[in-house]
């Protein structure tokens, strides 16, 4: 029981990285962005390729250090692949309809679009086979506990999502960037008489959700290789899990990813049956707007806390 | 003589292709306090959100202090020296008292400790409070917040739409005494105001706007006293 | 304004940061299309497509195709602001005039150059247009291009250009286009349509080209297609001239435009005319056509229409369509007994169309009840979950559904009532056809109904203003949840007539991106309008259809989505309101530009600040 709710855990950390990306687009623009599931997959291609490349060909790192090295500056490529992305998407998918000032349904059917491109577009420019990605560490299992067995990569996104997580807290509620978007996500109109520049302050906020995208994807990436769709199924959970926590909501969704993730685990503990757990998920969802719409920690948007 | 301050000339605002404003021209001299009057839907507010950017006119200029602006962003012109504290506050519910002055100061760099002190004791009120939530202020409260946030950019022209909208008579009066301070402090201010006694008292000059139109100009004296201004467009009585 | 422009500094010193920006996005635009046309690549040589593409000489030709539009971009940006000078600064008549009074080398020189000019940009888009030749740009792809008629298509269409423009400025001949009778211009139109679609259409190329004449009289129909397009395409051009050089006449004292007024017998004979091409145009075909008659363009006019009463008439975006379809042909697969889960009794597909109209509206239903209470964007969201799931469920429930190998053999319609004995034969796709329009027509009439009804008119209300519309009494969750169901169940028909003629099922044909297909049909003919649903629907599936069928213009079937998405974001940008749209949704998404009321049931989002 408890190995699985560890287990649960690690998983959802992935979704809460996510579910920022949504929770952050959502707090400024009202918007579920449906292309977030293409940062993810961008983020992964670029953790691939850094890899390829950067290791080229070595199969086992030697040394601690370089592990950390590896795995680091992985993250910082893949963030900022995720980042160029999400700031493409807004500029190309978003921009021109808020200056028509377009209904919403057009704003989702352009998202749409926008993912559509990007995937196929991937997925024609490398293939639509998936690929494994060299590891950066020796994914052997660490710990034993409760019957559960915890791998290195475990620890890895444990420790990784926490501090992007910290960091990402920390722009949101203390630096000036975090307070235009909370201004932005409050009154947008009243934001740009303080001054506050909206349209950059919204590209700012694809890029930070961008960032947290990208990085998922890396460690997506790593677990279990990357295809052109790969951003599509943890996307959608992540969403799920931006719901969950409360969308608009921070650490609403950083919450809410764990706690999907942990929900998720439950088929397999009790039916052994993997492949409901995007049944589970989606079940979860719909029980929540029915019961509780507004997320666990509620929507308060433009608010971290 | 010197050029004024602001100078508005022949704007036209559209939203869509109905007009809200047809020729509009008005000029604020440096140190005045002018303000606008006019019934509901005259296109007072909207003239104020044309002069600051939020929305921009369809033909006509606007000239601050010599620069062309009706096509600048909002944003830009507020380090320009343009304040606007908008109809109904508008304040950050969800940021600290301390958080809003911040937000007014966004375009500028440093450190800002005189200014919020100098804040606080125009607003002594809000040195109380400066921990509490926006949204948990009192109306007065809040317009004082959000006049306070304004000047925390230190403008010279500061745009105040209808700062006595829901207010008990008595803050009315105490705010329109701190736009007083405001002015002797060197910032001149576009007061529009549906209070037009209160707003006249205080002003230098006013304009009566009817469907978009200056329909009286005068200095705030003579509007005050012309009975059938009064009667007609001012809600008062004669 | 002219006079505010600095003069004194050269107009290039004059370009800033976003003007580099311009054409750096006109540049990547460029090479976008370039990767999007170009071939397939791997993971093991990633950037192979990339070079592929860049290296090829039609492909070169978006690149250039993409500069040009950055720096057209950016010379209107610069116009605009009142940076540089407008080129054409005084009128153009006197320009034509010095022109035309030059004499002698320089008018010889002008005059031959822009020829040479026209003649090179013809060869330049015969060949840029062509089909994927090969890597390798060089005189030896242009020289082969020669071979194909294309080439002389585009060749006179430049030397008619050119012929035309120099004839405005340099007076050649004393014929000026102004003074040309009316009929002259359109018939010059047609003819020259009508030969420039023979000889220079990309797509006819084996029609026409010296050596292959299609053997097929049957397949022609449809081969004439885009020759048609440039036919009316050309007309609507000489017409627009024609009323903008009658409008410019201030002695017409004529009205300009008469407004079309439709009797009800031109209505009548419409229908008529209409229902005479659909009964008897197919029997026409090639049976490649007929089949894809059946299940490329009558299924999905049918999936369309149903979406269309979500998404058009009721604003709501459902990404999970597809599942009420794969719930339609599961429901038949079930009655027919081809599943693992055995039913109580075995249906007739037939009979199984009111069961699966049940169960897709009951899914609907309650689905859409708890999620439509909430903010509509959460029902695009849950659909698409709902969609995820039905397909997990098709895919990996072995126990019921058979999991991902499929379903076989399931049966087709057959009728047997009063001595009546006939069976639907999958070889000819013909009858299907039939049975399929005596579905979609009752259909569309009924929905036609339904929007011009009560409802239809609540649907328009809950659309533009919810609140308003609720504080009139409008129970706006009953009318959302209305249409939902009502898509649903016509998505659950089109299951049932997808199983009964394909007689297999597959997991991998429910999937995600059939739901997006189906939207996009819906928005590209104009959501709201049945008649430009069935529009959208009948070309975008005839399209891809006929490019895989001749495998022109390098178009790779994989390809479909990453035109679909890129054609969902210009559609956004530009035509929100689609090619036919109705006219009450057209006003809807110009009151939304405005800020009046909204264009869909979906609440309200950050406006872009005006800059």
């Amino acid at each position: 029981m408890f190995n699985y709710i560890l287990q649960g855990t690690f998983t959802g950390l992935i979704f809460s990285l996510v579910a920022l990306g949504y929770t952050l687009v959502y707090g400024v623009l009202r918007l579920i962005n449906f292309a977030h599931s293409e940062v993810l997959m961008t983020g992964g291609f670029a953790g691939y390729f850094y890899l390829h490349y950067a290791m080229s060909n070595q199969t086992v790192v030697q040394s601690v250090w370089l592990s950390l090295f590896f795995i680091v500056t992985g993250v910082i490529v893949s963030g900022i692949a995720g980042t160029l992305v999400a700031i493409a998407i807004e500029r190309f998918a978003y921009r021109p309809l808020r200056r028509r000032n377009a209904p919403k349904l057009a704003y989702l059917i352009s998202a749409i679009g926008a993912s559509y491109f990007l995937l196929n577009l991937f997925g024609k420019e490398f293939g639509r086979y998936p690929e494994a990605t060299t590891q950066p560490f020796s994914n052997h299992v660490v710990v034993t506990l409760w019957g559960g067995q915890f791998t290195m990569f475990d620890f890895v996104i444990l420790v990784a999502a926490l501090l992007l997580m910290v960091i990402l807290d920390f722009i949101v509620s203390r630096t000036k960037m975090g307070r235009s978007i909370r201004a932005v996500a409050m009154d947008a109109e009243t934001a740009s008489l303080m001054g506050v520049n909206v349209n950059r302050t919204i590209a700012s906020t694809f890029a930070l959700g961008g960032f947290m995208g990208g990085a998922a994807g890396f460690f997506v990436a790593i677990n279990q290789g990357i295809s052109y769709d790969m951003g599509f199924k943890p996307a959608l959970l992540a969403f799920t899990a931006a719901v969950l926590g409360g969308i608009g909501n921070v650490r609403g969704a950083m919450i809410g990813g764990v706690v999907l993730g942990i929900v998720m685990f439950a088929p397999i503990y009790w039916l052994q049956q993997p492949w409901m757990e995007e049944v589970i998920a989606f079940s979860v969802l719909v029980l929540i707007l029915l019961f509780r719409p507004t997320g666990l920690l509620g929507e308060r948007l433009g608010r971290s806390a | 003589m010197t050029e004024p301050m602001l100078q508005v000339e022949h704007v036209q605002v559209r939203y869509g292709s109905v007009p809200a404003i047809h020729d509009l021209s008005l000029s604020v001299d440096k140190g005045e306090i002018v303000t606008v009057l006019g019934a509901n839907g005259a296109g007072k507010t909207t003239t104020l959100r044309m002069i600051s950017g939020l929305h921009k006119p369809f033909s006509g200029r606007v000239i601050f202090e010599g620069e062309q602006i009706q096509n600048r962003p909002a944003h830009e012109l507020v380090s320009m020296g343009l304040g606007h504290v908008p109809e109904g506050r508008r304040i950050f519910a969800t940021m600290t008292v301390r958080e809003n002055l911040e937000m007014g100061a966004f375009g500028r760099k440093g450190s800002f400790h005189e200014e919020y002190e100098h804040i606080f004791t125009i607003f002594p009120v809000l040195g109380e409070r400066r921990k509490q939530l926006g949204g948990t202020l009192s109306g007065g409260e809040q317009q004082m917040l959000a006049i306070g946030r304004a000047l925390m950019a230190k403008p010279r022209l500061l745009l105040l739409d209808e700062p006595s909208l829901g207010l008990a008579p008595k803050i009315i009066a105490s705010i329109f005494e701190i736009i007083g301070k405001i002015r002797e402090e060197g910032v001149t201010v576009l007061l529009v105001e549906q209070n037009a006694n209160q707003a006249l008292r205080i002003a230098d000059r006013g304009y009566v706007l009817e469907n978009g139109e200056v329909r009286f100009e005068d200095a705030a004296a003579t509007l005050l006293g012309d009975d059938r201004i009064r009667r007609a467009y001012l809600g008062l009585e004669a | 304004m002219s006079s505010e422009i600095d003069t004194t500094v050269p107009w290039y010193k004059k370009l800033t940061g976003d003007d580099y920006r311009r054409v750096a996005t006109g540049t990547a635009g460029g090479a976008v299309l370039a990767v999007m046309t170009g071939p397939e690549g791997s993971i093991a040589e990633p950037l192979y497509a990339l070079r592929a593409s860049l290296l090829t000489a039609h492909v070169i030709g978006y690149l250039i195709f993409g500069i040009a539009i950055g720096c057209l971009l950016t010379y209107r940006a610069k116009i605009r602001d009142g940076v540089w000078k407008r080129r054409r600064a005084t009128p153009r008549i006197p320009m034509a005039e010095k022109m035309a009074a030059t004499s002698g080398p320089a008018r010889s020189i002008a005059l031959g150059g822009s020829g040479v000019v026209a003649v090179v940009a013809a060869l330049l888009i015969a060949d840029f247009s062509g089909p994927y030749v090969s890597h390798k740009a060089s005189l030896h792809v242009i020289a082969h291009q020669f071979l194909y008629t294309r080439t002389y298509g585009y060749l006179v269409l430049a030397l008619a250009i050119w012929f035309t423009g120099a004839n405005q400025v340099f007076h050649v001949t004393n014929v000026r286009l102004r003074s040309l009778p009316k009929w002259s211009i359109l018939v010059g139109a047609l003819v020259g349509s009508l030969l420039f679609g023979l000889t220079a259409d990309p797509f006819l190329r084996p029609r026409f080209s010296w050596h292959a004449i299609e053997p097929s009289y049957r397949d022609s129909m449809f081969h004439h297609w885009p020759t048609y397009l440039w036919v009316v395409l050309a007309l609507l051009l000489a017409l627009s001239y024609l009323r903008k050089r009658n409008s410019a006449a201030p002695m017409s004292a004529t009205p300009r435009r008469r407004a079309l007024v439709v009797t009800p017998s031109m209505r009548v004979l419409t229908y008529l005319g209409a229902g005479f091409i659909a009964y008897e145009a197919p029997k026409y075909l090639s049976s490649y056509w007929q089949i894809s008659l059946y299940q490329q363009i009558g299924i999905f006019c049918l999936l369309a229409v149903g979406l269309n009463v979500v998404v058009g008439f009721a604003g709501l975006l459902d990404l999970g369509y597809v599942a009420f379809y794969a719930l339609g042909a599961y429901t038949t697969a079930y009655f027919s007994g081809a599943l693992p889960l055995q039913p109580p009794f075995h249906l007739n597909p037939f009979v199984v169309i009111p069961a699966a109209v049940v169960v897709a509206m009951l899914a609907g239903v309650l689905l859409g009840l708890p999620t439509l209470r909430l903010r509509g964007d959460y029902l695009a969201i849950v659909t698409l979950g709902f969609g995820e799931i039905v397909y997990v469920l098709a895919n990996d429930w072995t126990a019921v559904t058979g999991g991902s190998p499929g379903t076989l053999s399931l049966p087709t319609f057959s009728v047997n009532l009063l001595g009546l004995h006939y069976s639907w034969n999958p070889a000819d796709p013909l009858s299907y056809y039939y049975l399929m329009l005596g579905v979609i027509v009752p259909v569309i009439v009924l929905f036609d109904f339904l929007n011009n009804s009560k409802v239809g008119r609540s649907w328009a209300a809950i659309r533009e203003d919810e609140v308003a519309a609720q504080s009139l009494g409008i129970n706006a969750l009953k009318y959302k949840v209305m249409a939902f169901a009502i898509g649903a169940s016509t998505a659950g028909v089109a299951g049932v007539f997808t199983a009964a003629k394909v007689g297999v099922l597959f997991p991998a044909t429910f999937v995600l991106q059939l739901s997006i297909t189906i939207l996009v049909l819906v928005i590209f003919g104009g959501m709201g309008s049945i008649l430009g649903v069935l529009v959208g629907a009948v070309f975008l599936q005839w399209l891809p259809s006929y490019l895989t069928f001749h495998s022109y213009l390098g178009y790779q079937e994989s390809d479909l989505l990453l035109y679909i998405g890129a054609l969902l974001v210009i559609m956004m940008i530009f035509r929100p309101q689609g090619l036919v749209p109705s006219k009450r949704r057209r006003r809807e998404f110009i009151d939304a530009e405005l800020g009046l009321g909204s264009a869909d049931a979906l609440g309200a989002i950050t406006q872009e600040q005006p800059s």
